[in-house]
């Protein structure tokens, strides 16, 4: 139940009073007034993520989030919320992940009464109708057939996160499996908005051009959800594996991606959060040109068009390479996402980034590596949370977790790091000796083969770089680990059904 | 040196949603929401201010005028796009990794993108560093290291790009619709250029040293500063660290305006399963020629809520999406629309319907409709516009073109302003449905 869920996990907020009492609190409403800013921000934290799914429904969370904004809600139709908000200019972003659900709307002050009464009917009064829910799903199977298929690279992802949790609440994607979707009904999708939409599951925010008026109309809103407990959602620990292990999904596309991972028993309350986190940014931070992995495969040899790494679940907000925040697990893995290069070229890119990553993981960051990204990660935090929006979103999402406001501490907790600090808390919480592989390949087979085998497999053409040449012989002979047994090869097409 | 200041309130006397049907619109006059500051170099180069209340946030644009589009060389397509990755390789006194390591201490976020017209390098960086980085900026702009190695290695890096890509059914059926649309002319090959011209790019160092000194000169550069910034005090910086940058010799060779073409369609059958697609474009008039700003109210009419495609082919079920918009290219212009169908055997009827709408809207575009969007082209301007990366971008994209930061106001004024006779008149002469290039894509068993 979320109330003690709360409890237990929310440290640094006040722990309130009795879980049955807390259902009948209303929602907690957290502001951030910015006098003189034009627009006023809405948003929800909803703890109604895909983790939620009942089995054999599997995307319902997901289709029910949409249906919140898409599906028709209070006194209008679909239709007429389109209508509503088409001359504001802006529109309802929903953004699923397993355990979260966010709701957010932006407006200018001159349409505040109309946005908030908007944004609180789809979290209190959505009208799921029929033909909407009905488009909506069949959207989502697409998402996950053929969608899946036109982006190898998200299905490279999805298939890890399936690997690494099987049998876990974790383990399908959000948009749910096309199997699963085709059975939800209208009457799941209501049923599961009165069980997971209620007070002691949601928090609201409000930010920017917030007047008394809108405070007092949205908390008056609100008190239209239910005051029932939310259900909890028990967890277990992730299958533990006990060496590497590796899935090649065989596609059409005359490439191999990669994504390699394993999960780790950390998260912001963590005191070596920071360390871990800034070494992972350092390994390979998210589209950008300084991690290690992008400067050893891309920058170096021109392998592929980016690598990167990652300890939490990262949504892209907008194109920049920062990630969307709200999207919290409490269980968390640690990923690393090497982008498509050619068929011929896959398994030396498999060797390097292995070779790379033992690299970091057992010698750990330079001082030099070690200070540039604690004074990059430091000198770009005000510059995440340019807007009250933005900031309004690391609010919620800190009350939401019970885990610290990233804006707030994440420069004192960065300034108090060691360089030995943070390769100890690397290994420590990191261990490489059981990765999980899922290379998406044209040549899936031929893959296997080739890294389950010793047979050398150099890179194509060689590096134009002789510097390099020592370090690429020894890793195009170095083992990968990964037993002939322990290497399966599945075919994309239904894999998510 | 000169600066203009344009001066900027807000916008004034649009008409309210609902206003009264009979009574004719009043003339609106749009002004951007924040004053623009600008000055040329007496190399040419353009500088912009743009001083918003983003405290210790500043964005920062380099906007090239070359893009896939000015590609006129045989076999070097894809050279823009090259450049782009060519530019964060550093220079001999800042080299790649030292360059790397510096941007990593000023907290520089900056990347690069490049399209039909041109390559922007934008960035993202606390105020404080803005300084250093315009020294940084300028020195990679004039003295840009180019090596063999480096053309070499970083070649293996686009056509990773051109793998990422390829493996996308869509991508592949929009290059080949642009292919069909203007064939041998520059738009006719996609921004990563041709595939055989990608794997000959190892070898191109002599060509990348000739594209950069006749295209990475101060006359063909727009820079952007939105945020935290003072402008006076960057005109100073930017003129001592940029004023050395010497033009060009020889203008670029310029590839005239593409040829008609006639009518064509491109089916794709992708191997495995895929969303079917039905895309269809038009060649219309380039961003500044008459007609365009009709076109984009033409698009946004056709698509808007409860407009006819959404109606007729979202809401009944045909089609999971439907986008139509007008590209601000300068060369030619494109209406592009998108439909994902629900099912691959409605293509024929999806497209016959948006034949059908598009030859409506040239008898009758709708006034009401009109008058909301005016309500919404205000907001768009008054709210989101927060954000310093989007007021450069948008900036950027208008003064690239215009070169005057005068015209973003009138060009504003005068999107308002279109009537619905302007927009029958200019879908009645361009938007004839047999004119349409058609692209499909189906996939495998479809």
């Amino acid at each position: 139940m979320i109330g003690l869920w709360l409890l237990a996990c929310g440290p640094k907020i006040d722990p309130g009073p009795a879980p049955a009492l807390v259902a009948l609190q209303p929602a907690p409403l957290v502001l951030r007034p910015v006098p003189g800013a034009p627009d006023l921000y809405l948003q929800a934290m909803i703890r109604a993520g895909s983790a939620f799914d009942p089995t054999g429904k599997e995307g319902l969370a997901d289709l029910m989030a949409r249906a919140l904004v898409e599906a028709g809600a209070g006194e209008r139709t679909s239709e007429e919320v389109d209508a509503a908000l088409w001359p504001t200019a802006n529109g309802f972003r929903v953004v699923v992940e397993r355990e979260w659900v966010q709701l957010r709307l932006r407006c200018h002050q001159d349409q505040a009464a109309l946005c908030a009464e908007l944004f609180t009917d789809a979290l209190v009064a959505p009208r799921f109708d029929e033909a909407d829910v009905l488009r909506l799903r069949d959207r989502a199977v697409s998402a996950v057939t053929d969608g899946m298929l036109a982006d190898e690279e998200l299905l490279g992802r999805e298939v890890l996160e399936a690997t690494l949790y099987e049998g876990h609440p974790y383990g399908h994607p959000t948009r749910g499996r096309s199997g699963a979707l085709e059975v939800i009904g209208v009457d799941d999708l209501a049923a599961f908005h009165r069980t997971h939409v209620v007070r002691s599951s949601v928090i609201v925010g409000l930010a920017g051009a917030v007047d008394d008026a809108i405070v007092a109309s949205v908390s008056d809103r609100l008190l239209a959800l239910p005051q029932t407990l939310a259900p909890e959602l028990p967890l277990q620990q992730p299958v533990s594996v006990d060496g590497p292990r590796l899935v090649a999904v065989d596609t059409a596309t005359p490439v191999t991606g990669l994504w390699l991972g394993t999960p780790i028993d950390l998260d912001r309350n963590d005191e070596d959060w920071p360390a871990v986190w800034l070494a992972t940014m350092a390994l390979g931070a998210h589209r950008s040109s300084w991690g290690r992995l992008y400067r050893t495969l891309r920058a170096d040899r021109g392998l592929n068009y980016g690598d990167y790494a990652y300890i939490e679940p990262w949504l892209e907000r907008g194109s920049s390479t920062w990630q969307d925040q709200g999207t919290l697990r409490s269980q968390n893995r640690f990923a690393v996402w090497i982008r498509p290069t050619s068929v011929e070229n896959g398994p030396f890119a498999l060797r390097l980034a292995l070779d790379e990553l033992g690299r970091w993981h057992d010698d750990g960051l330079s001082e030099t590596q070690f200070e540039d990204a604690r004074s990059f990660l430091r000198s770009t935090i005000p510059v995440l949370a340019a807007d009250p929006g933005r900031r309004l979103t690391y609010a919620l999402e800190a009350r939401a977790t019970g885990t610290p406001d990233l804006q707030e501490d994440l420069a004192a907790r960065l300034d108090a790091l060691t360089l030995d600090q943070v390769n100890e808390a690397v290994r420590r919480h990191i261990s490489l000796d059981a990765l999980t592989v899922v290379a998406v390949s044209g040549e899936a087979q031929a893959f296997v083969d080739a890294v389950t085998s010793d047979t050398p497999t150099p890179m194509s053409p060689p590096s134009p770089d002789a510097a390099l040449a020592e370090r690429d012989a020894a890793v195009a002979a170095r083992p990968t680990g990964i037993d002939a047994d322990q290497a399966w090869v599945v075919e994309a097409a239904g894999i998510f059904r | 040196m000169t600066t203009i200041s344009a001066i900027a309130l807000t916008i004034v006397a649009l008409p309210a949603m609902g206003a009264d049907a009979e009574r004719p619109p009043e003339p609106a006059t749009v002004r951007f929401p924040y004053d623009i500051s600008t000055t040329e170099l007496d190399n040419g180069l353009r500088v912009v201010a743009v001083p918003m209340p983003t405290p210790g946030v500043v964005a920062w644009e380099v906007r090239m005028s070359v893009g896939s589009g000015s590609e006129t060389e045989k076999g070097r397509t894809g050279f823009a796009h090259f450049f782009e990755h060519l530019m964060f390789h550093g220079t001999e006194t800042l080299p790649r990794e030292r360059r790397l390591g510096e941007l990593l201490r000023l907290g520089v976020d900056d990347g690069g993108w490049t399209w039909l017209d041109e390559t922007t390098y934008p960035a993202l960086l606390p105020a404080s560093s803005l300084p250093r980085w315009i020294d940084i900026e300028a020195d990679l702009f004039q003295h840009l290291a180019l090596t063999p190695e480096g053309v070499r290695r970083e070649a293996g890096a686009v056509y990773g790009e051109f793998r990422k890509s390829s493996a996308n059914p869509e991508n592949v059926l929009e290059d080949r619709l642009m292919e069909k649309m203007f064939g041998t002319h520059p738009y006719g090959h996609s921004t990563l250029g041709f595939e055989e011209d990608i794997a000959a790019m190892p070898d191109s160092w002599e060509a990348a040293r000739a594209f950069f000194d006749a295209w990475y000169r101060p006359e063909h550069a727009t820079l952007v500063v939105a945020g935290d910034v003072q402008p006076e005090a960057l005109f100073a910086a930017v003129t001592e660290a940029f004023g050395p940058w010497e033009r060009a010799e020889h203008p670029p060779v310029d590839p005239g305006p593409p040829a008609e073409r006639p009518p064509a369609r491109v089916t794709l059958t992708w191997e495995t399963p895929t969303e079917p697609v039905l895309l269809m474009d038009w060649r219309v008039p380039a961003y500044g020629e008459e007609g365009h700003e009709a076109l984009d109210w033409a698009a946004d009419l056709l698509t808007a809520p409860g407009g006819p495609l959404d109606t007729r082919l979202v809401r009944d079920g045909l089609a999971r999406s439907a986008y139509a918009t007008v590209y601000p290219t300068v060369q030619a212009g494109i209406l592009a629309i998108r439909v994902a169908a629900a099912d691959a055997e409605d293509l024929p009827r999806i497209e016959e319907i948006v034949r059908e709408e598009v030859a409506r809207l040239a008898e009758n575009a709708d006034a009401a409709t009109m008058d909301t969007m005016r309500v919404r082209q205000r907001y768009a301007l008054l709210s989101g516009l927060d954000d310093p990366a989007r007021v450069a971008d948008f900036v950027g994209h208008r003064v690239r073109r215009d070169r005057d930061p005068a015209a973003i106001d009138a060009r504003l004024t005068a999107h308002a302003n279109i009537t619905p006779g302007e927009v029958e008149e200019a879908a009645a002469r361009w938007l004839k449905p047999d004119d349409a290039f058609v692209g499909i894509v189906v996939g495998g068993g479809q």
